[in-house]
């Protein structure tokens, strides 16, 4: 009887290590290189999952990394030279169609439908439909969400006095949050220049990143969405969907560069030369009363060991405008209520596969064992990962939040506000055509002209649409049209 | 005067250096000239280079861009390099002279240098910051209004200049103290028997003596000037405006962020050609002052 | 009087440069020690009146991030240095050759051969670089010590090289005649006659290539990928989505300087006129 027991005890021991090694044995041997960004940001979830895969698969992960200016020169070399440097690319979404493009991917659709643990439609649709997608195929797992929201210091637009001498000065009530940029333009006038959190630090009106090269482009386009983004008429912000003209110069984009360079005059000092990095940690030391940012000041500032904002930050969705440009009519329309639209600025970190890789099969479990929900929601919810929720589970669950470091009111106001901005029917995706990086080389090197007081809006703005016309013409017409219509979500002939 | 087998001994002390540079140059160069008479196009996942004859220089010549970024790189150059040579002198100079502490002068003066362009770049980022740097923060003290040194157009370039003289004035120095103290005693004792003054002594006997060192110091400066970019990429990214873009920045911001590697070439080998031809003339101009040295 | 006044003069121009030298480093010093909000809400000037100094970032530089510190340097420390002396010798025996002996390659006379050499560093890096990417690739020299050491010597030759030449031509030839007349080679004259003669040129050659190589960005960031890295990347690599990591940077960049320091001091006994027999 005790034998038996014995032996069945040692039987079933032997069996789970069996199915153990079974298991183990999947990619014994095989080492697979991951490429991203230097960590912390990005490449920490590698890090942290890295070790659990390799238990499970007897694989090994090797970690190469390089800083953000060098990703794309190095990954496009790498990829267009063959041999596979890097198994793994951890990337921007908005690079996905220059590399699908030019055939450098694996389409991962047939995985995807045989992964069991990947739970596909838990990521949010217009993560897992349009961003990963290219020519009907799938090319990458999303790995983070990416949208811009904006912040602003409920300390002081939330302080009744405030809004009392508000209300006294610009004759309305100080709405919180602001819904139009011409409110918040006179916010940011309002709270600039003076110390209205008493510590003894002067306060300014906003911090938004200024710099060429330095992410700027994307505020730019989070203005334009309330001014170009009539409900309804679907065509998007930077082309004309029908003849691939560029949209850059047209009255609404010119009005939002107008706003654009006017909220300069309420920034922090030195704004011009910030980049988006530099806001962050500006905004977490208490100084602005609003900001644009992705996900990533609302962490900073909530759960930043620095911080001096915790529990001080609202968040909503991008403010807009009554006032929007009507593309088919040519002229402008007046709205009942302010035309906000969400922006899915850049997009997202994805994970795609070299096509030349010699371990594709171990490269997607590693990446699907990253993108599960549990996995992925214990990077969302870690600091310095970089990453920004992009599943259903990750919005449902506060738990995780609030072992972050966030409250649980923040937590939820922080969610609700990127849930909006995704959910919202009219949500601007950004542009996703070959050759992204060579038209928005051409506008930032313009915005960059227009904040140093060189070019006028008008001015920079159609030189850009020139420039984009010129490199429209170099891709082809056609083919740019196409990919922008698919991109947009347009049928296509 | 010179043996046979010491003449063929040179040709074998000269071959190593002729070798490395043919072995690493030669391709680079010719792939550089593939790219800017041609268009480079990623298809099928490899690189293919087609030829277009002489489009990216038109487009150069055209481009307002290029221009502008000559345009700095060229004040950055002719400020910052002579300013460089005339402060190196009078500190090699100083310290060429009998001080207490010529030593810890010598190191002090050359340390700038020694840090990497990206941390000095970083380093006076934060010095120049018009927020939170201590110049602002002394100015403001003393009631004048903060200058805007890396966001207002008419002032970044000198900053950068600014830096660029902080760090490569050792440069300059070094060179010019090395040869200083190569300078046999006695020619200057002899000038001075013969009751040159100071000033004469300098002018006839050292400054001629210090030709050779000071052509070669102030051409390799300003070749490594005319190339700037690290430290500007850090300060200003070629901002406010384009009030600081270099052209090897510029290089850089189409070739390697817009990726156009045909024109990011083209920029670039611009470059390398206003190079040559400042260099030439410049060696043409001092070569009667070398030669003196070379009898 | 007048020389007192002299005097005077010299010294307080010496300090008034040190000063120029030494204010930005201390900056840069002092913020490596300053918490992050000393920072971001200053400018804080001296630790213990403005600020209380941490060593928070130092702490973290020698216990959690050692790993990722250290090798970074002992790359920089390997690569600089070989780079550095094969570069000295082979750009003295260069430039000694082009001095000495009266070369004719085609049309090529010795002023051209010296102007091609120096030449060869006007191709701004940014074009070479990828054109070297792809030739590492077929080698395998991509992120590799000798890949980078063979790309800085080939990089600083040119230098080294119009350095060297310009020196020698200031040397004069009295010496090595004699010694020619008696039939010694090349070798013999440069390593037993020149070399003592020009010992601090050689080693300001040494320090110029040294530091080249220690502090270049552009081939490292291109060339290396992780085993080969050096101490310029960790230091770019300090700036991400939060912005620049000020004091990390600085205390980086500290650390960055001391070894060409060490270098400096340890070789500046050379520069000290009494080992040059000139004029003896």
């Amino acid at each position: 009887m005790r034998t038996g027991m014995i032996i069945g005890v040692v039987c079933l021991v032997l069996f789970g290590a069996a199915l153990g090694m079974a298991q183990a044995r999947k990619f014994e041997g095989v080492t697979i290189t991951v490429f991203t960004q230097t960590p912390p940001y990005i490449a920490k979830p590698v890090m942290m999952f890295a070790p659990d895969w390799e238990r499970l698969t007897g694989a090994k992960v090797r970690l190469i990394t390089a800083p953000w200016g060098e990703l794309y020169p190095k990954m496009y070399s790498s990829f267009a030279l063959g041999q596979a440097l890097f198994d793994i690319v951890i990337m921007p979404a908005a690079w996905l169609p220059d590399f699908a493009e030019a055939g450098f991917l694996v389409p991962l659709d047939d995985f995807i439908k045989k992964d069991p643990y990947i739970e596909w439609e838990d990521i949010l649709p217009v993560y897992r439909e349009r961003i990963v997608s290219w020519g009907g195929k799938i090319y990458a797992v999303p790995m983070d969400g990416d949208c811009h929201i904006f912040y602003y210091r409920k300390d002081a637009l939330e302080n009744p006095e405030y809004q009392a001498m508000f209300k006294a000065k610009y004759g309305y009530d100080l709405p919180v949050p602001p819904r139009t940029w011409k409110q918040v333009r006179d916010i940011a006038e309002f709270f600039h220049g003076w110390d209205w959190d008493g510590d003894g630090i002067i306060n300014y009106g906003v911090v938004e990143p200024r710099r060429y090269a330095g992410q700027a482009d994307w505020c730019f386009f989070s203005r334009t969405v309330g001014y170009v983004a009539l409900p309804g008429q679907p065509g998007g912000q930077f082309f004309d969907p029908v003849t691939m003209k560029p949209r850059i110069n047209s009255p609404g984009h010119i009005r939002a560069l107008e706003d654009y360079v006017e909220i300069m005059k309420f920034g922090v000092p030195g704004m011009i030369n910030m980049d988006s990095g530099e806001v962050r940690s500006v905004f977490a030391s208490g100084v602005a009363a609003m900001a644009i940012d992705w996900g990533d000041i609302g962490v900073i500032s909530e759960v930043g060991p620095e911080s001096k904002v915790k529990g001080k930050v609202g968040y909503a969705i991008l403010p807009g405008s009554y006032e929007v440009w009507d593309f088919a009519k040519g002229q402008w329309v007046t709205l009942p209520e302010p035309n906000q639209a969400g922006y899915l600025a850049f997009g997202g970190w994805v994970a795609a596969i070299d096509r030349n890789s010699r371990n594709i099969a171990a490269a997607y479990d590693f990446i699907s064992y990253l993108s599960r929900p549990d996995n992925s929601y214990i990077s969302v919810t870690t600091a310095e990962t970089g990453f920004n929720p992009y599943r259903a589970s990750h919005f449902e669950r506060l738990a995780g939040w609030i072992g972050f470091g966030f409250s649980a009111e923040a937590a939820e106001a922080y969610l609700k506000a990127i849930r909006e901005t995704i959910g919202h029917p009219n949500v601007q995706p950004d542009l996703r055509i070959p050759g992204a990086a060579k038209y928005f080389e051409a506008l930032d090197a313009q915005l960059a002209l227009v904040v140093a007081g060189q070019k006028t809006p008008k001015e920079a703005l159609d030189e850009v649409a020139r420039i984009w016309e010129q490199i429209t013409n170099e891709y082809g017409r056609d083919a740019q049209l196409r990919a922008y219509r698919l991109s947009l979500g347009l049928p296509v002939r | 005067m010179i043996g046979k087998a010491a003449r063929r001994q040179g040709r074998l002390f000269l071959s190593p250096t002729i070798l490395l540079l043919l072995a690493f140059t030669l391709f680079p160069f010719l792939f550089t000239l593939a790219l800017v008479f041609g268009e480079a196009r990623f298809v099928g996942g490899g690189l293919q280079i087609g030829f277009v004859g002489t489009r990216n220089w038109a487009r150069l010549f055209q481009d307002e861009r290029f221009w502008n970024a000559l345009m700095v790189t060229l004040r950055i150059v002719a400020v910052a390099v002579s300013l460089e040579y005339l402060l190196g002198l009078g500190l090699a100079l100083l310290v060429d002279r009998k001080v207490r502490g010529q030593n810890f002068f010598r190191v002090l003066f050359i340390v700038p240098m020694l840090l990497t362009p990206i941390a000095v770049g970083y380093m006076w980022r934060m010095i120049f910051d018009v927020g939170r740097g201590p110049i602002t923060g002394v100015l403001q003290r003393l009631g004048v209004s903060p200058v805007g040194w890396l966001t207002d157009t008419s002032v970044a370039i000198y900053s950068i200049v600014i830096t660029d003289i902080w760090q490569w004035t050792p440069f300059m120095f070094l060179i010019l103290y090395a040869a200083l103290q190569a300078i046999p005693p006695d020619y200057i004792e002899a000038a001075r028997v013969d009751g040159a003054s100071g000033w004469q002594v300098f002018r006839r006997v050292i400054l001629p003596l210090l030709a050779p060192a000071s052509i070669a110091a102030i051409l390799l400066r300003m070749v490594e000037c005319f190339k700037i970019v690290d430290t500007i990429y850090i300060m200003t990214g070629g901002g406010p405006g384009r009030s600081t873009e270099s052209m090897t920045l510029f290089a850089y911001a189409i070739g390697f962020r817009a990726f156009d590697l045909d024109y990011g070439a083209t920029i670039a080998f611009s470059l390398f050609l206003t190079l040559l031809v400042a260099a030439m003339v410049f060696v043409n101009m001092t070569r009667r002052l070398r030669d003196v040295r070379m009898e | 009087m007048q020389r007192r006044l002299g005097t005077v003069a010299v010294y307080g121009l010496l300090l008034l440069w040190s000063l120029v030298v030494v204010a930005p480093l201390f900056w840069m010093v002092t913020t490596s020690i300053k918490d992050k909000n000393d920072v971001f809400l200053g400018p804080k000037y001296l630790p213990w009146v403005d600020f209380i100094p941490t060593g928070q970032w130092w702490v973290r530089l020698f216990t959690v991030e050692k790993d990722a510190v250290l090798y970074p340097y002992l790359n920089s420390l390997i690569v600089a240095s070989i780079s550095a002396f094969l570069t000295t010798i082979l750009g003295a025996m260069a430039a000694y050759a082009l001095t000495r002996v009266r070369f004719k390659f085609g049309p090529m006379k010795n002023e051209d051969i010296l102007f091609w050499i120096v030449s060869q560093r006007f191709m701004p890096p940014i074009v070479t670089v990828f054109a070297i990417f792809v030739m590492y690739r077929v080698t395998r020299l991509l992120d590799t010590h000798i890949g980078l050491i063979l790309a800085y010597t080939v990089f600083n030759l040119p230098l080294a090289v119009w350095l060297m030449s310009n020196f020698l031509a200031q040397i004069p030839r009295s010496v090595e005649e004699a010694a020619w007349v008696d039939g010694a080679s090349l070798w013999t004259t440069l390593f037993r006659v020149v070399v003592p003669m020009v010992l601090p040129s050689l080693v300001a050659t040494f320090l110029f290539c040294f530091v080249f190589a220690w502090n270049e960005f552009l081939f490292a960031l291109i060339l290396s990928y992780s085993r080969a890295q050096t101490v310029p990347l960790l230091i770019a690599s300090q700036h991400f989505q939060r912005g620049p990591q000020w004091w990390d940077i600085s205390a980086l960049s500290t650390l960055a300087v001391l070894p060409p320091i060490a270098i400096t001091v340890a070789l500046q006994k050379y520069f000290v006129k009494g080992l040059i027999p000139i004029g003896k």
